[in-house]
């Protein structure tokens, strides 16, 4: 089982969504979260005044997911939420050691 | 003694609480539960009872008492039994402990979840203030067992007199306890998963009623709300007790235990079952959900009522009438603790007085009295009066509009009929519920959260909110964004498909018929037709990317409705649930506001309006013939920014081509006119050097404040200056005759035959005191114009700062080709397109500029 943590831009959280499901994902956590990457922000100014936004407005989106879903799921996120400009964000991937379902106790693959 | 359940009352029990479930699954009546219930289980300790205690029913020294909900015969199907065992002092309690103790066991045995206590009459009447609630269910005192002469003694002489002495502490703790329960859920009756028993509106504020009254008679012995109707304050209130008592009786059932949450899918069965109501069968949950809600809010208010009632101090008499002659009382409103009274609810059958009680209430946020609210619904009924096709009534409900208080008043005004009367369109939102997992009120509930939020943005202090604050205060008409506001989900009441449409359809036949000018009726419709507009641009666009920016700006064409629509979206998202505006998003809406508000100061002369776009539009149609010819309206809009069609109605653009064409016999061209609080100057002239600073001069000579300000120039060379100004000394409104001289004024300065440096000799306008410190801030912007070089500047507002402004520009050889000026509270907002020679500004320039700006104006 691996963990998929996607950070993306908010406005390609729709396409990346369907793009999932089509993929035969469905269990996802979302939140609405803030950051940057090498770019680092930047300074606007709003009626003369300075205001930096520094921390962009970002979606993150984790999901655990049985090995043979990994690739499928890395391919449908790139292809949805790729515009090609800086801030499209990153995938992380990570290993997990046990996932269990409260309802029934059930472990394994099967409580995904 | 006995230590096991005789056969024959478990079997009896068990059959009754059978029959009990069989009667309620055929009947649905949550009432007859509850007396049936407790008569089985008067039954059943009885029956236990005579074993227990072998001296019989009538045996002296110990009395078996209900209490609580058991005491008032209101014994839900799986409700604790709280019970009494009131004893005589000295009278072998060794032995009554354990038969008491004895039944209790047996109770527990039979899963009857019993909550006893035992006390002598002495100890009835001590007051024991870590144990109120015991206090309270005595209230509700009622003899099953035992010593009647013990209990008369209990009923008739020491509860009497005990809560004749301790009334003020159990009201203020009962008071406390229901602030705190309240409290814990939110204060709202609106729960998408409502808890049916302590939720506001729930069965423990019911019950609160009965408690109060109790407290305040405690000799005389209200009918029980299971005995007969006349238990009940109104009909409203009965409703309510039956229909929450089905309620909760089929909770019990469905659950099997005292479970009191209605989840969804509870919701849902009950829905099916149309349990509570009459009528066919079944029903939507969502319309289900509605018809609790209204019971809900109706007990709700009757015990936030009888609690006010209940907790008004007895002051003195000095107190009391000091009080009466609070500073805000008038000869037709009287204000007493924050709350008003009429001394003469005969005059609310004029509508004047009848709005003006709202006008009162929304403008000091105060409350109602008791019994104003009562004077407001007899009047109503009485004149039989339909507020609806009154005329001018407009100007009344703008000022409940515009009051803080004014979604307070909007609710007392829909509670007592008012707002269906003046408003008959917003009656189909009546505690209309949206099942879903974001909204949490009802769509009515929403509609008045959404005003109530605005305006306590008046008072935001720091973070995002004080920026949204800003916006808020700078607004010319806020009371047409709360009407846009009312307005903008009716439609959800009237079409399942497309709520937007069906709230424009709504919304025009209001305004038209309540008589708001055609420029407002075109700003609602704007506002409702794009009220989703911009929360739809967060979450599907990339709001940093300049095309979608530009695109928005393009929608909302000026600052004055974006303002209005990122106003209008902050509140709907706040008003969904407490917490649908996250940080994250603010300030996401935040940027968008602020990236497009950019756009529309820094591109204004690159879209300009042509001859043939003219020519083809509804616009020349429009004004064509009415006393303005073709040739006319060209000389006019040929060349002028696109944001000039955006920024005025039709009637302005029709005014300023009349203006135009009468250029030809009198060059300068001015109107002043009345808008609202501030006046509107319009000024029309050929562009030379100083006109917009002569103009801005000539205000200030007059003590006039600028307050926001556009100036333009055409193809041909015309100027066309609109500014809005406030009179802070009320000269033209006390003097009519001044508008004449003051325009009479501008023109002499145009020509030239006045010395405007003599005028402002002698009324040197001095910086006002500002509450809060405001840096002055200016910054020059090369790159965003592709003609013109931008100044904008941020400055402490006051009398004279534009025309300051304008004199530096004009000394160093600037020409003004298109300003903007705003406030934002204390602050002044002005931007500048500027040419000097034909090209944009040196660098020399800009930094001679700076220099001289910061001179003049000051840090």
């Amino acid at each position: 089982m691996k963990k998929l943590e996607a950070i993306i831009q908010p406005s390609r959280f729709e396409a990346v969504k369907e793009a999932l499901r089509e993929a035969g994902i469905e269990g996802m956590t979302v939140s609405d979260v803030r950051g940057h990457g090498r770019q680092k922000g930047h300074t606007e100014v709003y009626r003369g005044r300075e205001y930096t936004v520094d921390l962009l407005p970002k979606i993150k989106i984790e999901m655990v997911i049985a090995e043979p879903f990994v690739e499928p799921a890395i391919q449908a996120i790139l292809r949805a939420a790729k515009t090609g400009k800086i801030g499209d964000g990153k995938i992380f991937i990570s290993r997990i050691d046990e996932a269990i379902r409260i309802r029934n106790e059930e472990r394994g693959e099967n409580a995904l | 003694m006995i230590s096991a359940i005789p056969q024959s009352v478990t079997e009896t029990y068990a059959e009754g609480l059978a029959a009990l479930r069989r009667a309620f699954d055929s009947t649905a009546d949550g009432a007859a539960v509850l007396r049936d219930r407790t008569a089985l289980v008067d039954s059943l300790l009885c029956g236990l009872a005579q074993h227990v205690f072998p001296a019989g029913p009538s045996a002296r020294g110990m009395a078996m008492v209900a209490l609580g909900g058991y005491g008032g015969r209101t014994l839900f199907p799986h409700s604790d039994v709280d019970l009494l065992f009131l004893v005589e002092e000295g009278r072998a309690p060794q032995r009554h402990s354990q038969q008491i103790a004895a039944l209790c066991r047996l109770l527990w045995d039979m899963r009857l979840r019993v909550s006893p206590a035992t006390r002598t009459l002495e100890e009835c009447d001590q007051l024991q203030h870590d144990n109120i609630e015991f206090h309270i269910s005595l209230l509700d005192r009622r003899l099953v067992y035992g010593d009647a002469g013990l209990f008369a003694a209990l009923h008739q002489r020491v509860l009497p007199q005990f809560v004749r002495r301790e009334a003020p502490t159990l009201l203020k703790n009962l008071a406390g306890v229901t602030q705190a329960r309240h409290e814990r859920h939110g204060r709202t009756v609106f729960h998408l998963e409502p808890n049916v028993k302590d939720t506001p509106g729930g069965w423990r504020d019911l019950q609160l009623t009965r408690w109060l009254t109790a407290l305040a008679a405690p000799e005389h012995v209200a009918p029980r709300f299971t005995d007969s109707k006349s238990a009940f304050a109104s009909d409203e209130l009965a409703q309510a007790f039956f229909f929450l008592a089905s309620v909760r009786c089929a909770l019990h059932f469905l659950a099997g235990r005292d479970d009191n949450t209605l989840s969804s899918e509870r919701q849902e069965r009950l829905a099916d079952a149309g349990t509570g109501m009459s009528g066919p069968r079944p029903v939507t949950a969502a319309r289900w959900m509605q018809q609790y809600f209204r019971n809900a809010r109706a007990l709700d208010r009757a015990a936030r009522r009888a609690l006010d009632d209940a907790l008004e101090p007895r002051s003195g008499l000095y107190a009391a009438f000091e009080n009466w002659l609070s500073h805000l009382s008038n000869s037709d409103f009287s204000v007493m603790h924050r709350r008003i009274y009429l001394p003469r609810p005969a005059a609310l059958r004029d509508r004047h007085v009848l709005l003006g009680l709202f006008e009162f209430m929304a403008r000091h946020d105060l409350d109602l009295s008791g019994s104003a609210e009562l004077a407001v619904t007899a009047a109503l009924r009485q004149t039989g009066m339909s507020l609806a096709w009154q005329p001018g009534v407009w100007g009344e409900f703008e000022r409940i509009l515009q009051g803080p208080g004014a979604a307070s008043a909007l609710r007392k005004m829909q509670e007592s009929g008012v707002l269906a009367s003046l408003l008959p369109e917003f009656g189909c939102l009546d505690a209309l519920v949206v099942r879903d997992f974001f909204h949490r009120y009802t769509v009515d509930e929403h509609t008045f959260r959404t005003i109530e939020h605005l305006h306590q943005l008046r008072g935001a202090q720091e973070g995002i909110e004080r920026r949204f604050g800003e916006l808020f205060t700078s607004l010319e008409q806020p009371a047409l964004l709360c009407f846009a506001l009312l307005m903008h989900d009716v439609g959800k009441g009237i079409s399942d498909t497309d709520h937007v449409t069906a709230s424009r359809e709504a919304a025009r036949s209001a305004a038209g018929r309540m008589g708001l000018g055609a420029g407002d009726r075109e700003l609602v419709d704007f506002l409702i037709a794009h009220h989703l507009a911009m929360s739809a641009t967060l979450q599907r666009r990339d709001i940093f990317d300049a095309e979608v920016v530009r695109g928005f700006a393009e929608l909302v064409g000026t600052q004055e409705r974006l303002k209005l629509l990122t106003l209008l979206t902050w509140a709907d998202i706040r008003s969904v649930n407490p917490e649908a505006m996250t940080p994250w998003k603010a300030e996401m809406l935040w940027h968008l506001y602020a990236a497009t508000a950019n756009h529309l100061s820094r591109s204004l002369d690159d879209e300009r309006v042509s001859p043939q776009e003219l020519d083809a539009s509804q616009l020349a149609r429009e004004l064509t013939g009415q006393s303005t010819s073709r040739e006319q309206l060209h000389a006019l809009f040929d060349g002028l920014p696109r944001r000039y069609l955006a920024a005025h109605s039709r009637e302005e653009m029709a005014l300023h081509a009349r203006l135009a064409g009468a250029m030809k016999s009198e060059p300068v061209q001015v109107d002043v006119r009345r808008k609202h609080h501030i006046f509107e100057l319009t000024v029309l002239a050929p562009d030379r050097p100083l006109v917009f600073a002569s103009i801005c001069g000539t205000l200030a000579a007059w003590g006039m404040n600028i307050v926001k300000a556009e100036a333009f120039a055409n193809a041909a060379g015309t100027v066309v200056d609109t500014i809005r100004f406030s009179d802070p000394h009320r000269t033209l409104e006390m003097n009519p005759e001044e508008t004449e001289r003051l325009k009479e004024s501008l023109r002499n300065v145009l020509y030239g035959r006045a010395s405007l440096e003599q005028m402002l000799r002698g009324r040197t306008p001095s910086p006002l005191a500002a509450r809060v410190r405001v840096p002055t801030e200016v910054r020059f912007d090369s790159e965003s114009s592709a003609h013109c070089t931008l100044l904008e500047l941020g400055a402490c507002d006051r009398p004279g700062l534009l025309y300051t402004v304008a004199k530096v520009l004009a000394e160093e050889g600037c020409n003004i080709e298109v300003a903007l000026a705003d406030t934002e509270g204390q602050r002044a907002v002005d931007v500048f397109y500027l040419r000097s020679q034909g090209a944009k500004l040196a660098p020399g320039q800009l930094e001679r500029l700076h220099e001289k700006l910061f001179a003049r104006i000051g840090e």
